[in-house]
C-alpha cells in the first residue's frame, strides 16, 4: 500500500503518487471497496467511475464509512 | 464542546463539563418541523438518520433550518448495528451530500442515539473530522446531533471552527418542544412567576409549560394596527417577554376608538413607540426591538428572522403574503388575525367580521395562501374598502352606522389570536386535537365559525408546496416579494378585508 497513492486528512483525502485508474487504487487496496472517491474542480465534485485515471497534482476526495458510537 | 467517559460507547473522550464553558448572548439553534424528527427508538443498537438544511443568520441568532429527514435503510448500513455503534456506507454518506448540492441546502446534519448519554464520543469526533473534509469538498457545512434518553449534544462545524448548538427547536403539530443541549452556552428559557401568574397557573393543565415557553420565545408582529395593540397587550400577561414589532404607520385621530395604548396628545406618534412605552410601562425588563418600516423591508426581515413565532396583523393582504412565505421559509408558526368589513360590489358593508389563522411550518400545515388569504384586490373592491374606511372613521366620529362595534371587534380578533396562541403552545386538549387554522367570528351576529376543514397543503403551493423554498432561510434564492405576488395576482378575489 501507498505505491499509487498516499491518504490524508483523516482518509478523506487521495494523493496519487503516479497516474492510476480507480480499480487499480482498489486492487491494491488503496482504497476501500465501499468507498467513493471524487475530483474536487472549481465548480463542484465530480465522482470517479471505476475506469476514470487518477493524476499527480489534481485533488481528490474519499468518501469513507461514517462510523458513529 | 463537551465530552463526556463513558464506557460501552467506542473511543477515549476527555470531560469537560458545559458549566466550565463561558456563556454567550447569541444562540445557535436547530429548528425542525418535519413530523418524528427527534422521535427515537432508544433499544440497545444505535440509530442514525441525516438532515439537510437551510441556515438563518441574523446578529442576534444562528439557525439551522431543517428540510429533508434523510433515513439509511438496512442495506446502507456497513453491518448491522451493535450496542455501542453504527457504520453507515460511503456510497450512502456521499449521496447525501450530492442531494444538500442538488436541492440547494448549504447545511448535512448527522443525529445518532447513544445508549449510555449524550456527548461526543471519540468516535464522533473522528467523524466529525472526517465530514467536515468531505463538507467543504462540496461546498457544505456540518452539524452533528447525539440523542440520548438524558438529553441532546450539537454541534456545528462553520468555516473551520466547531461551536455548539445551543437549542434544538421541535415545531410539533400542537406546540413547540426546546431541547436545551447539554454543551449549550447560552442563557437557558425564562421561569414563571409563580406569584404573578398564580391565577391562570391555579387552571392547570399545560399553561405552567406554555407560560415558560411564552417567555422563552422571541415573538415578531407584523402590524401594531388595532388587532396587533391588543394581541401585543394581552401576549404581555401570557409572559411574553421578547417582542421584535414592525409597523411604519403613526397614529391617527381615527385610530382613538380601538387602539390598545392610545393616550391624548398620540397622534402622530409612530404605533410603535406607542407598544414600547406601553410595555415598558407594563415590565421595564422587556427586551424590544422597533422597525418602523413596511415588512418585508431589509431591516423588517432582519428583525424578524431572529423571532421564533410571527403574530401576523398587517393591514392588507399583500403584506400577509409576505409573511407566509417569509414564515415558511424560516420555519416559524404564524398566529393571524384581521377585523374588518367584507363589503359587495355597491360598496355596502353586508358582514362585520374578525377572522384568525394558524400557519404552521411545512410540511405541517397549509400556509396562509393556501387557507385562502389572497392578495389581489380588483379595483371595485379597493375603492368600496376605501369607501369602508371612510365609514369606519366616520362610526367614531359621529357614532355613524358603520361599524359601531369596531373596539370590541378589533379587541376580539387581538385576544382572539393570542388565545389560538395559547391553545397551540400548551397543548391543551391533548396532541391530537386539532388546532384552529382558520377561525371566523361574525360581529353582529356573534356567530363563531371554525372553517380549518376547508384547507389543505396543496402540492403546487409557492409558499409551502414540494418545490417551494419552506425551511432554506438564506439560502432561498428567490426575492422574498415577487414570485408570491406574481403567483397571487393571476387569481381572483371576490371580498376584500379592511382590516383593524
Amino acid at each position: 500500500m501507498g505505491n499509487l497513492a498516499r491518504r490524508t486528512e483523516g482518509g478523506t483525502r487521495l494523493v496519487p503518487a503516479k497516474n492510476a485508474t480507480l480499480q487499480e487504487l482498489l486492487k491494491e487496496r488503496e482504497i476501500d471497496k465501499d468507498e467513493v472517491v471524487y475530483e474536487v474542480t472549481d465548480t463542484g465534485t465530480k465522482e470517479m467511475k471505476l475506469n476514470d485515471m487518477l493524476q499527480p497534482g489534481k485533488t481528490y476526495g474519499v468518501v469513507p464509512h461514517d462510523d458513529r458510537g | 464542546m463537551m465530552t463526556g467517559d463513558k464506557a460501552g460507547c467506542g473511543g477515549r473522550v476527555r470531560p469537560l463539563p458545559p458549566w466550565e464553558v463561558p456563556r454567550i448572548a447569541a444562540p445557535t439553534v436547530l429548528t425542525a418541523s418535519i413530523p418524528g424528527f427527534m422521535d427515537w427508538d432508544f433499544k440497545d443498537a444505535e440509530t442514525i438518520r441525516y438532515g439537510l438544511a437551510g441556515i438563518s443568520n441574523s446578529a442576534s441568532r444562528s439557525e439551522l433550518l431543517l428540510r429533508e429527514v434523510i433515513r439509511p435503510g438496512p442495506n446502507d448500513l456497513a453491518r448491522p448495528p451493535s450496542g455501542g455503534s453504527i457504520t453507515v456506507k460511503p456510497r450512502f454518506v456521499h449521496g447525501v451530500y450530492a442531494r444538500a448540492v442538488e436541492l440547494g441546502l448549504p447545511v448535512v446534519v448527522s443525529l445518532h442515539t447513544h445508549s449510555c448519554g449524550a456527548f461526543f464520543s471519540g468516535t464522533d469526533q473522528t467523524s466529525t473530522r472526517r465530514h467536515a473534509a468531505v463538507a467543504r469538498d462540496f461546498g457544505l457545512h456540518y452539524a452533528q446531533v447525539v440523542v440520548a434518553k438524558s438529553g441532546v449534544a450539537a454541534s456545528f462545524l462553520r468555516d473551520g471552527s466547531e461551536r455548539p448548538i445551543d437549542l434544538v427547536k421541535v415545531i410539533k403539530p400542537r406546540g413547540i418542544e426546546l431541547l436545551w443541549t447539554v454543551n449549550g452556552t447560552c442563557e437557558r428559557g425564562e421561569q414563571v412567576d409563580r406569584t404573578v401568574h398564580d391565577r391562570s397557573l391555579q387552571i392547570g393543565g399545560g399553561i405552567e409549560e406554555a407560560l415558560r415557553l411564552f417567555g422563552t420565545l422571541r415573538v415578531g408582529f407584523v402590524g401594531a394596527g388595532g388587532v396587533g395593540a391588543a394581541a401585543i397587550s394581552t401576549l404581555k400577561f401570557l409572559n411574553v417577554k421578547r417582542f421584535v414589532i414592525v409597523d411604519p404607520d403613526a397614529l391617527e385621530v381615527s385610530n382613538a376608538n380601538r387602539y390598545i395604548g392610545y393616550r391624548a396628545g398620540d397622534i402622530g406618534t409612530p404605533k410603535v413607540e406607542v407598544q414600547k412605552r406601553e410595555l415598558l410601562a407594563y415590565d421595564p425588563t422587556c427586551d424590544i426591538e422597533l422597525v418602523r418600516e413596511q415588512f418585508p423591508s431589509p431591516a423588517s426581515v432582519e428583525a424578524l428572522k431572529a423571532c421564533d413565532v410571527i403574530v401576523s396583523t398587517p393591514d392588507n393582504h399583500w403584506c400577509r403574503a409576505q409573511v407566509a412565505e417569509f414564515a415558511a421559509r424560516y420555519l416559524k408558526p404564524v398566529f393571524d388575525a384581521g377585523a374588518g368589513v367584507y363589503v359587495n360590489e355597491a360598496g355596502e358593508p353586508y358582514r362585520i367580521s374578525s377572522t384568525t389563522h394558524i400557519q404552521l411550518p411545512p410540511p405541517l400545515g397549509p400556509c396562509l395562501k393556501c387557507q385562502g388569504v389572497r392578495a389581489d384586490h380588483p379595483p371595485h373592491v379597493e375603492a368600496a374598502v376605501e369607501a369602508a374606511r371612510k365609514s369606519y372613521i366616520k362610526g367614531y366620529r359621529h357614532s355613524g352606522p358603520t361599524p359601531a362595534s369596531v373596539a370590541t371587534l378589533v379587541t376580539h380578533a387581538g385576544n382572539q389570536l393570542a388565545r389560538h396562541m395559547l391553545y397551540y403552545l400548551s397543548g391543551v386538549g391533548g396532541s391530537e386535537a386539532r388546532v384552529p387554522l382558520h377561525f371566523v367570528n361574525e360581529e353582529i351576529t356573534l356567530k363563531a365559525e371554525d372553517l380549518s376543514g376547508l384547507w389543505s397543503r396543496q402540492s403546487e403551493c409557492p409558499v409551502c408546496g414540494e418545490q417551494a423554498q419552506w425551511g432554506f432561510g438564506d439560502a432561498a434564492t428567490r426575492l422574498l416579494e415577487s414570485p408570491v405576488k406574481a403567483a397571487l395576482e393571476t387569481e381572483t378575489h371576490e371580498e376584500a378585508v379592511c382590516t383593524g
